[in-house]
């Protein structure tokens, strides 16, 4: 009894600071909302093609880049996985440095690389691969180029966790009895680093689907995903409806994108000795 | 140095009782092993003593004094525990010196008194290094001397051994007990090895389920178990069941399949005439015999170990059950062979045979 | 490793996501000290006139810096107190609903930053003269303290409370305990995620940019503002500088409490 009210006890800060600035404002919005509009913003997004397609267009970039970022990351994380720790220290460092880096500062070095007058044309011109500078800057392209930027440390960093505790002996196990390296890769690696492959994907759809940096500076003004769109609608539109809309359906995707994982994998996961912190 | 009484000590987790009226009184300078095997209440007992978790009912007398209100932080009680608990961000002599600071104790005597006690156990010169640095005999050691140092008044030894490799444990038994003496102070020892209990205690308490099973000196406990589940947790090997019949000048004959065994009990033992009883006796007491005898039964050799000191056999078509004879000589036995074991009266030990009353 | 060929592509593979990562940060640095106001490769020349720029024009780029370093201490020294005794809260006792709580704290990551800023700016239209750095700093000690919680837990998940009881066996009171145990040896995970929750609020932007006044406006505002009206090397100085703290950050957690801690 007494160990419980001092866990009460310090949990209380944290909760009621919580309760009160953001569990309270995130319900009484949107009670707000629904009780000046009825749910009419909500169908207007369901049913306007112009926001119909802003969320595809939001899910198509999220879903590429981590995509690619699982494809890049996965090697990446198992030869720093496998790698003697001096070499491995040098590629933390330069995972976690842009990882440290803002958004702002890594879009803007995308900005000068890709731009028209950029530093790729520049050089495809130089070359006379090019005539015309190649338009990337301020396109969906430029976007998931900086996305998986901004992303794939994240990946890496799931994955490399779970791969380094994964006994190189059971790999060897494996070949031992008879297995080849493709063999071992997809029966023996590829099973044990679900629980990273899973995390990391979950983290890197999320943040990209949320992101409102990088497809501002890099998608130009004409290019909108859910995030940026928010804010065009308070700033540019003044439809703060339209606003509240979209920021509650992006919640929402989020919230079931966590439940939908959560329910599908839980029992996976359990088997599996739930992961790394088993 | 101090005395110990616990009455009545009872602990439950919800529907669960861990330790079940337990009664025990420890003199100065005693040391006792509690011997049981996981989950048999001995670690809670040692909680309950130390304060980290309040006895459901009874009392906890440190020298007469009623120390259930004291926090565990005044109780003055040493801990080593299992996996030794050292503080892995703190030097040997930090770890050692912490209690002493914590007493506020002028530097220089915490300085002198860390310093000998380090010399006690032997680590002079590893003040410096972290935990981390130290091999596991000489993390132990650390462990014992932190809880030593500021001078409890009843150290508690939780498995102290049980993380050491054969050879180091029995030095560290032999350092155990030597420092225990020096210094006086009444010890506490729980174990599961009843080797360990037998050679370091002076008394010792076999637990089981959370009850006290027996309590004695090594020699009673080893020798003489009060029942056979006190006996299997010796290390007896050997369990045979049968019929008593009349005793006669001291000696039971208990009848175990178609041999009758007597069992020395010299009036002792609680068991009438057709009782169902159990007997048992301990490996290296069952000897080869040149011919027959009273006590002497042939069975087949199926197994033969050779152990070292000793050569341990499986015997089988003595009685129903298999006999386990540990044999001190050497001497080669095929698969097959016919023996003749004797089994002394005096090493049998004899008990009611619980189990098969009830079912009748 | 035996297996050469896939070695082979991983090392590939892992070279190339280096490159990749590094080169738009090696191109800041680069063009930050070209002289002309296009960056071309080959630098034609050195010059330091954007990094004076960042002082002598009206960037605003200082006094965005003290705004955003402001903020980001402040919250994380909030977060640090909250996020420290709601770990403990988590880690230390046995009860059901463990993770449900654990959930509860970390539940701001979950939530999109841009939802959350617009809630806010709603909430406080309605309550009127809400001041600049209090909008800011509101949004951003929620959004922050999942990273310390979690650094926190992290460490105390694996935290051999048996230490505890030794120091109280040994005399120690609780506070005590506390404070010569169970805070220095959690401390890498505190340090990791005060760290990263610092680097957030100082790098946020959709909270930031909805919330700030003409007032109060943090220096990624501040450098976004510039961006669009001004695309000169000013950018590439202070993101080199901003770089250099990043490096000089890293560098001291190495130090510190090594990097393992954020691979957790």
């Amino acid at each position: 009894m007494e160990r419980k009210k001092q866990a009460l006890l310090l949990a209380l800060p944290a909760s009621l600071a919580l309760l009160l600035f953001f569990i309270f404002p995130m319900i009484y919005i949107l009670i707000r909302t629904l009780a000046e509009n009825g749910t009419a913003d909500f169908t207007a997004f369901f049913t306007d093609p112009f926001y119909l397609d802003i969320l595809w267009t939001t899910l198509r970039v999220s879903l590429i880049s981590t995509a690619v970022s699982l494809l890049l990351g996965y090697p990446t994380a198992y030869y720093m996985a496998r790698t003697p720790s001096r070499l491995k220290q040098a590629m933390v460092i330069v995972i976690l440095f842009p990882f440290l880096v803002s958004a702002v500062v890594r879009s803007y070095g995308w900005m000068v690389i890709l731009g028209t007058n950029g530093l790729l044309n520049q050089f495809l011109m130089g070359l006379g691969l090019i005539s015309e500078p190649l338009k990337i800057l301020n396109t969906e392209t430029a976007v998931i180029i900086g996305m998986i930027h901004l992303l794939i440390p994240y990946m890496i960093l799931s994955l490399v966790g779970v791969l380094q505790s994964i006994d190189p002996n059971v790999e060897y196990a494996a070949y031992s009895l008879g297995a080849s390296p493709m063999t071992t890769f997809t029966r023996v690696i590829f099973p044990l680093s679900t629980p990273g492959i899973i995390s990391g994907c979950v983290l890197v759809f999320t943040m990209s689907m949320t992101s409102y940096v990088t497809p501002k500076l890099l998608g130009g003004s004409k290019f909108r995903m859910m995030a940026t769109m928010v804010v065009q609608e308070i700033n540019v539109s003044f439809d703060w409806g339209a606003a509240a809309a979209i920021s509650y359906i992006l919640l929402a995707v989020i919230l079931a994108v966590q439940v939908v994982v959560v329910l599908t994998t839980g029992k996976y996961m359990k088997r599996m000795g739930g992961g790394k912190n088993a | 140095m101090a005395t110990l009484e616990l009455q009545h000590l009872t602990k439950k987790f919800g529907d669960f009782t861990a330790v079940d009226d337990m009664n025990l009184s420890v003199a100065e300078g005693e040391m006792i092993a509690l011997l049981g095997g996981s989950g048999c209440g001995k670690t809670t007992t040692l909680r309950m003593i130390a304060g980290f978790t309040e006895p459901f009912s009874g009392t906890i007398l440190v020298d007469g004094k009623d120390v259930r209100s004291i926090p565990p932080y005044r109780r003055n009680v040493g801990i080593f525990f299992q996996n030794y608990a050292l503080f892995p961000h703190m030097t040997v002599f930090e770890n050692v010196a912490f209690g002493l600071k914590l007493q506020k104790l002028p530097k220089a005597e915490i300085r002198e008194r860390v310093e000998n006690m380090l010399s006690l156990v032997k680590l002079v010169g590893l003040d410096r290094r972290y935990p981390r640095e130290l091999s596991g005999g000489q993390q132990q050691r650390v462990a014992l001397a932190r809880a030593m140092v500021t001078r409890p008044t009843i150290l508690l030894l939780d498995e102290p051994l049980s993380n050491l490799d054969a050879k180091l444990r029995v030095e560290m038994q032999v350092e155990i007990k030597r420092i225990q003496k020096e210094l006086g102070i009444t010890t506490i020892i729980v174990t599961h090895d009843h080797e360990e209990a037998v050679s370091l205690a002076d008394r010792v308490i076999v637990m089981n389920a959370g009850r006290v099973q027996q309590i004695g000196t090594p020699q009673e406990i080893f020798d003489r178990p009060v029942s056979p589940f006190v006996a299997d947790f010796m290390g007896f090997s050997t369990f045979l069941h049968g019929v008593a019949g009349p005793e006669e000048n001291g000696l039971l004959p208990v009848k175990c399949g178609s041999h009758t065994l007597h069992v020395r009990t010299d009036g002792g033992a609680d068991i009438a005439p057709g009782d169902a009883c159990v007997l048992t006796i301990r490996s290296e007491n069952i000897a080869l015999a040149k011919e027959p005898g009273d006590n002497v039964v042939s069975g087949q050799v199926r197994t033969s170990t050779y152990k070292g000191h000793t050569t341990r056999l499986e015997v089988t078509g003595c009685f129903d059950e298999t006999v386990y004879p540990a044999l001190s000589e050497y001497t080669e036995h095929k698969e097959g062979e016919t023996v003749q074991l004797y089994f002394p009266p005096e090493r049998i030990c004899v008990y009611k045979d619980e189990k098969k009353m009830e079912d009748q | 490793m035996r297996d050469g060929h896939v070695n082979w592509l991983c090392r590939l593979v892992a070279v190339l996501v280096m490159l990749f990562l590094v080169a738009p940060l090696v191109v800041i640095v680069l063009a930050s000290f070209t002289p002309t106001a296009l960056v071309t490769f080959p630098p034609q020349g050195f010059s330091l006139k954007w990094y004076a720029n960042i002082f002598t024009s009206s960037t605003h780029f200082m006094d965005g810096l003290v705004k955003s370093l402001e903020i980001g201490i402040l919250a994380t020294l909030l977060d640090v107190l909250l996020g420290v005794t709601a770990a403990l809260s988590i880690c230390r006792y046995d009860f059901r609903g463990k993770n449900a709580l654990l959930n509860y704290f970390t539940s701001p990551m979950y939530v999109p930053s841009v939802a959350f800023a617009f809630v806010l700016l709603q909430l406080y239209s309605q309550l009127g003269g809400v001041p600049g750095m209090l909008r800011i700093f509101i949004g951003h000690f929620i959004i922050i303290l999942p990273y310390v919680v979690r650094n926190t837990v992290s460490v105390l998940h694996v935290f051999n409370w048996t230490l505890e009881d030794a120091a109280t066996s040994l005399g120690a009171n609780p506070v005590q305990v506390f404070f010569k145990i169970t805070i220095p040896l959690a401390k890498p995970g505190i340090l990791a995620g005060a760290l990263l929750a610092f680097l957030y609020s100082f790098d946020e932007v959709a909270l930031s940019s909805l919330l700030s006044t003409p007032r109060f406006i943090t220096l990624p505002i501040r450098i976004m503002n510039y961006m669009e009206l001004t695309f000169d090397p000013t950018l590439a100085a202070i993101s080199t500088l901003l770089m250099v703290a990043s490096l000089v950050l890293i560098i001291l957690m190495e130090r510190l409490v090594g990097l393992d801690m954020f691979m957790k």
